[in-house]
């Protein structure tokens, strides 16, 4: 078949054939593959780059989260630590060799000493700054826990003095929250605080009275600054007060 | 023996080691590059093929299974890449119309390989659509079905492009044949 003459004749002749292709072919296939390592190596230090951020942003997270977390836990902790060890002491048969160390007294927490008497109310008067008249009173160590747990609820701490084994007791006032209880709020919204009244407005609140007969005035009518009508409703469930102006 | 020497330049090659990349670069370049010789357009074209096909060769090391020959799977990749850059050139593979049968390609072929010069210039001449599928089937051993699948033609076209090739190879070798005598 001549087709597979020509075929083989071809294919034979090639074979035989051999031709130097020119030198710096090389060279070029040698730049190329410089220039393709240099591209794996930067996807390779990306991608390492990507990942040591991640971690170190990762580390930094936990370090501050660490630090946080014993800051905060610190404040509260010498008076955790009154109470705590007050109850193991009243537990146990009070000792004259009681080694209570005087506790750290910090600035958050406000003293105003008074005569410790058994019987005596103890009432959250106006805080004193630690610095001005801290008096304790001397008082046996036994008597100093009876009241203790006589007064658990009121604020009083124990003061052990090592030197002298004397256990003073001391009332603290805590800490004075900065915005009064929030359902007796009353005053949060800007108002006068007085309701000036006029004709109109007396005269609607003698029909509202005789409407609401027996109940507590419920419903009353006033003017506000500007002079236009007001009601106001008291005792109402909802928090936030209601004011309809009508002119 | 030789096998075993290629295996342990093939090793090293896949580490990326340049001096057995040059070493594998000089064992196969020869004949590669006749390979890419028929099937471009001159010798210009043909080394552009033969670079590219190495660094494919050597950043597509891994893709090279143990079993097979690994000058047939260097060769491959050269034919691919002769068929991509072909495809770059955008040259169909249709059917060439009857002027383009007339188009006369030039080449750069070397003034040492004279004995050889007639049959490449021969083969230059050819359509390179006529000459790329004889290249597949009468040299490569390609089957048409594989040759369509590579080329993305019909097997009829491809049977038909060979035939033509034949046809155009015979008459041009006889004359050759009558001119050496």
């Amino acid at each position: 078949m001549k087709n597979q003459d020509i075929d083989k004749l071809l294919r034979d002749h090639f074979n035989k054939l051999d031709i130097q292709p020119s030198t710096d072919i090389w060279k070029k296939i040698e730049t190329e593959l410089d220039e393709q390592k240099v591209i794996s190596i930067n996807k390779k230090t990306t991608r390492l780059k990507v990942i040591g951020t991640a971690a170190a942003i990762l580390v930094g997270i936990g370090i501050v989260s660490l630090v946080l977390q014993r800051q905060s836990a610190n404040r509260p902790y010498h008076i955790k630590y009154a109470d705590r060890k007050m109850d193991r002491e009243m537990n146990t048969p009070p000792k004259a060799t009681s080694k209570v160390e005087p506790l750290p007294i910090e600035r958050q927490v406000q003293l105003s000493v008074r005569p410790v008497n058994k019987g005596n109310q103890r009432e959250n008067s106006s805080a004193n700054a630690i610095e001005t008249n801290m008096k304790v009173v001397a008082i046996q160590t036994s008597q100093a826990f009876e009241r203790l747990k006589m007064g658990k609820q009121q604020p009083l701490m124990v003061v052990v003095d090592t030197q002298t084994q004397v256990a003073h007791v001391l009332e603290y006032i805590p800490i004075k929250p900065l915005i009064e209880n929030p359902d007796e709020e009353n005053s949060m919204m800007a108002s006068t605080g007085t309701n000036s009244q006029t004709v109109v407005t007396k005269v609607l609140n003698v029909l509202s009275k005789t409407i609401n007969q027996g109940n507590s005035a419920e419903v009353q009518f006033s003017n506000d600054d500007e002079g236009s009508l007001q009601i106001d409703i008291l005792n109402s469930l909802v928090k936030n007060k209601k004011r309809k102006r009508k002119k | 023996m030789e096998n075993v020497s290629i295996d342990s330049i093939w090793k090293k090659c896949l580490h990326g080691d340049r001096k057995a990349q040059y070493h594998l670069y000089q064992l196969f370049s020869k004949k590669m590059y006749v390979v890419c010789l028929r099937y471009a357009n001159d010798s210009l074209e043909a080394e552009d093929i033969l670079q590219i096909g190495f660094v494919k060769v050597f950043t597509k090391s891994h893709l090279f299974s143990d079993h097979g020959s690994l000058e047939g799977w260097i060769r491959k990749i050269m034919v691919n890449t002769a068929i991509e850059v072909q495809r770059k050139n955008k040259i169909s593979y249709v059917e060439p119309l009857e002027n383009e049968i007339a188009h006369q390609r030039t080449h750069h072929t070397e003034g040492d390989h004279l004995h050889y010069k007639d049959l490449i210039t021969l083969i230059h001449q050819l359509p390179i659509g006529y000459l790329t599928v004889f290249n597949l089937y009468a040299i490569e051993g390609y089957t048409h079905k594989e040759i369509a699948e590579m080329l993305r033609i019909s097997e009829g076209n491809s049977k038909s492009q060979l035939s033509r090739a034949r046809q155009w190879l015979q008459t041009r070798l006889l004359k050759i044949e009558a001119l050496t005598l």
